[in-house]
């Protein structure tokens, strides 16, 4: 169900309007009209929005810095304290900057160590006492025993297939060799390891310092971030505020449900603001609040998923939600993943935040669904329960489905669904405008059901041949009438024909192509179930002999197999009841769509939407 | 050439053509959320979810050949070795074609999640379009295999 909304209109005096909307935050009962395109931008949004992410990112990054089973100290009332993001970000820059500086120290590390242990001050004794000292590298295959004697060349060491050395030269000796000429670093490979020792050491207790803050601070960054975006909130809606007589009166428009609006009146009556109520008219963008029933409700994620309903049509999640269940159950078709499910949500639902409960509740219900459809299609983990040779087993066998059957009530699950939207959709017309509108639907109702039900009565059960004769003219005469003469009873009826030819056309081929999609119903059912058995046959088959051992293999196929299985079947039988309900159902229930959702100007709370 | 050997062409061609469309899918997809996760790398789940989908039809393939196994007899009649290649045929083209193209439509919605819109509902809902046309292709396998005598 769609909640009925209330237009406000509020006129504010601008010294009163922080206080104003700090209520209005607090009651947290008026989505804000936006302005034109949407909020307008400005540099401080911007900033703010950039902000958030900062903090984002530094929560992210800290996660990784929490240790296994250590409990982070969550406080309930976490004060936003911005100097904890720019400690934790000067830590997280500290430890990069160290991290890459560990790296070119390795490098050097590496690059010195070809030249020994040595003391720089014995160097620049040779250089005072006017030597050249020259550092090259170069093949071991391309050294000339001559450089020795010309530019005494002694080799530091050789590694591989390269030699390193180094010439001693007096100043003016000019040195021609086939060799890379090397600059000697400003600490040598045992200064540099002793450095990277201590970059280690920095690294490690920048962690252990990140790793505290990870383990204390998250709550105030969790706090800062809360009270950014309720500061986003705020830029948001003063931005969609009109200003009039020189900025002195405020004019912001808001829409609340009809349930809160007492609530909303108490707080307005006792202030001195200036406000008018009004109903929403056709070309309100009114948002979209829904109120269903537990089981339905559960539903409404799933729905959310394609679009929201406009603020005129009818809500169509309690319509789905059962052929959901059902075409789910079809789809997974197995009695024990269904159980798996359902054994496996029962359980955690036990020690479950209350955020994830409607999903486990989901799950239970699905879960017991594919229960019920694994047990009516004959299969438990692969096995076909219409083979197996158990007595009480026996007593059931009349209701299970094999192939066959399966693949006709496919078809006819998906008729049902579709003649059902089409009921949705005459309901959904009569009461948005009027029964006159909705003649037409009414029309194809006679004829699908009323025709098609007759014909289905005599083909297949007992019906007076006279009787049905009369059904056929009755139901086809008033089906036909509405069809091509009444379907615009405001227009010239040959308009009218030429109308309901075109509608009949449009039926046929998509009512054809609509029932044939259900047939995925079979298809995936079945799919799942075979797949099953041949896993389970593969088990058997390639366990082999060894006592124990044969059990193992077995069960590890097994377990393998039907862990795919599961995965695979349970994505088919997730998402192609979407498409039926998406497309078929909501095609043939008439669905609009294009709602957009109610979001109060509140304090922020988390979003915890499991879909 | 006997009558079973043209049979198991159709097999052949059924099981390994799905097979090769939903390999190439399911690589285009792959592909699409590696390079989706240098951008968003948080939305792996949805990643993987869409990934998944061109995996299907290679089952399907595998589940036709389940369907006609039975036939699969050396004095099967020309007649039926018919059916049973043309029933392969079928799927294969129907498979192939929709696994890859399932693929793409899957692999853009990646891309889409990546760049930071929310479109994991809708890109799901359109993917599974092309893959009617495999499970349509799939329910005449079995009709075929119905009326095989």
């Amino acid at each position: 169900m769609i909640l009925k909304m209330k237009k406000y209109t509020f006129l504010v005096y601008h010294k009163q309007y922080t206080d104003f909307l700090e209520k209005i935050r607090e009651l947290g009962l008026l989505h804000i009209v936006e302005r034109g395109k949407g909020t307008p931008d400005s540099d401080a949004l911007m900033e703010k929005m950039q902000f958030a992410a900062r903090i984002k990112n530094v929560i992210k990054q800290l996660g990784m810095y929490v240790p296994k089973e250590t409990k982070i100290v969550e406080r309930v009332a976490a004060e936003a304290d911005v100097n904890i993001l720019y400690k934790t970000e000067t830590l997280l820059a500290e430890k990069d900057a160290l991290e890459l500086k560990y790296v070119s120290v390795e490098k050097e590390r590496e690059r010195m160590e070809v030249w020994g242990e040595f003391d720089f001050s014995r160097i620049e004794m040779l250089k005072n006492a006017g030597f050249e000292l020259n550092f090259y590298s170069c093949a071991l295959r391309n050294f000339n025993q001559e450089w020795e004697t010309l530019y005494n060349a002694f080799e530091i060491s050789t590694i591989g297939s390269t030699i390193y050395f180094v010439t001693v030269t007096l100043p003016g000796v000019k040195i021609e060799m086939d060799a890379d000429s090397v600059r000697l670093g400003d600490a040598t490979a045992l200064q540099l390891e002793n450095e990277l020792i201590e970059i280690q050491t920095k690294i490690t207790e920048t962690k252990n310092a990140i790793s505290q803050v990870a383990i204390e601070e998250i709550s105030t960054l969790d706090a800062l971030q809360v009270s950014n975006f309720e500061d986003i909130d705020y830029d948001k809606v003063v931005l969609n505020t009109e200003t009039h007589a020189d900025n002195r009166v405020m004019l912001l428009e808001g829409w609340c449900p009809e349930e809160s609006e007492v609530q909303l009146n108490e707080y307005l009556e006792q202030s001195d603001v200036y406000y008018e109520v009004s109903v929403p008219t056709e070309d309100d963008k009114i948002p979209i609040k829904l109120k269903n029933n537990k089981f339905a409700k559960l539903f409404e994620p799933i729905g959310e998923m394609y679009d929201l309903p406009n603020y005129y049509e009818l809500d169509l999640t309690p319509f789905f939600a059962p052929f959901y269940l059902l075409f789910f159950g079809l789809c997974l078709g197995d009695s024990a993943y269904g159980l798996l499910f359902l054994i496996i949500a029962i359980v955690l639902r036990i020690k479950a935040k209350p955020a994830m409960k409607p999903l486990l509740n989901l799950i239970i219900w699905l879960g017991s669904s594919t229960v019920v459809m694994g047990f009516i299609s004959g299969t438990f983990l692969g096995f076909s329960l219409i083979d197996a040779k158990i007595e009480w087993l026996e007593k059931f066998k009349g209701i299970m489905l094999d192939s066959n059957k399966l693949f006709y009530t496919s078809l006819i699950l998906g008729v049902i669904q579709i003649i059902y939207g089409i009921f949705v959709k005459a309901f959904g017309i009569v009461r948005r405008y009027g029964w006159a509108a909705s003649l037409s639907t009414w029309g194809w109702l006679f004829l699908l059901v009323g025709v098609g039900g007759t014909y289905a009565v005599s083909e297949y059960g007992s019906l007076n041949a006279d009787l049905a004769k009369y059904l056929y003219y009755g139901f086809g005469g008033i089906g036909l009438l509405l069809v091509f003469i009444l379907n615009d009873i405001k227009r010239n009826p040959l308009i009218n024909v030429g109308a309901g030819l075109w509608d009949t056309y449009n039926m046929a081929t998509g009512l054809l192509g609509d029932t044939l999609s259900y047939v995925r119903l079979f298809a995936l059912g079945i799919c799942g179930s075979v797949m099953g058995f041949v896993f389970n046959d593969l088990a058997f088959k390639m366990s082999g002999d060894t006592p124990v051992v044969s059990t193992i293999i077995m069960l590890v196929i097994m377990l393998i197999g039907h862990g795919i299985n599961i995965f695979m079947s349970t994505l088919g039988a997730f998402v192609h009841p979407m498409r039926l309900t998406f497309v078929e159902f909501y095609k043939n229930a008439g669905f609009e769509g294009g709602g957009k959702k109610f979001r109060p100007f509140a304090r922020y709370q988390k979003n915890e939407s499991f879909l | 050439m006997t009558p079973v050997f043209l049979a198991y062409m159709g097999i052949f061609l059924m099981v390994g053509l799905t097979g090769v469309g939903s390999a190439i899918g399911v690589t285009i997809t792959g592909n699409a959320s590696i390079g989706a996760m240098k951008k968003n790398a948080d939305a792996f789940g949805n990643y993987m979810v869409l990934s998944a989908l061109p995996g299907t039809q290679g089952l399907y393939g595998f589940l036709g050949y389940f369907l006609l196994q039975k036939h699969l007899i050396p004095e099967m009649t020309w007649a039926a070795a018919a059916a049973v290649f043309g029933a392969g045929l079928i799927l294969a083209a129907a498979g192939l074609v929709s696994a890859i193209r399932q693929g793409q439509v899957c692999a853009n919605g990646i891309a889409g999640i990546g760049a930071g819109y929310d479109v994991f509902g809708k890109t799901m809902i359109l993917a599974v379009f092309p893959e009617l046309y495999a499970i349509v292709a799939l329910a005449a396998v079995f009709m075929i295999g119905q009326t095989i005598i």
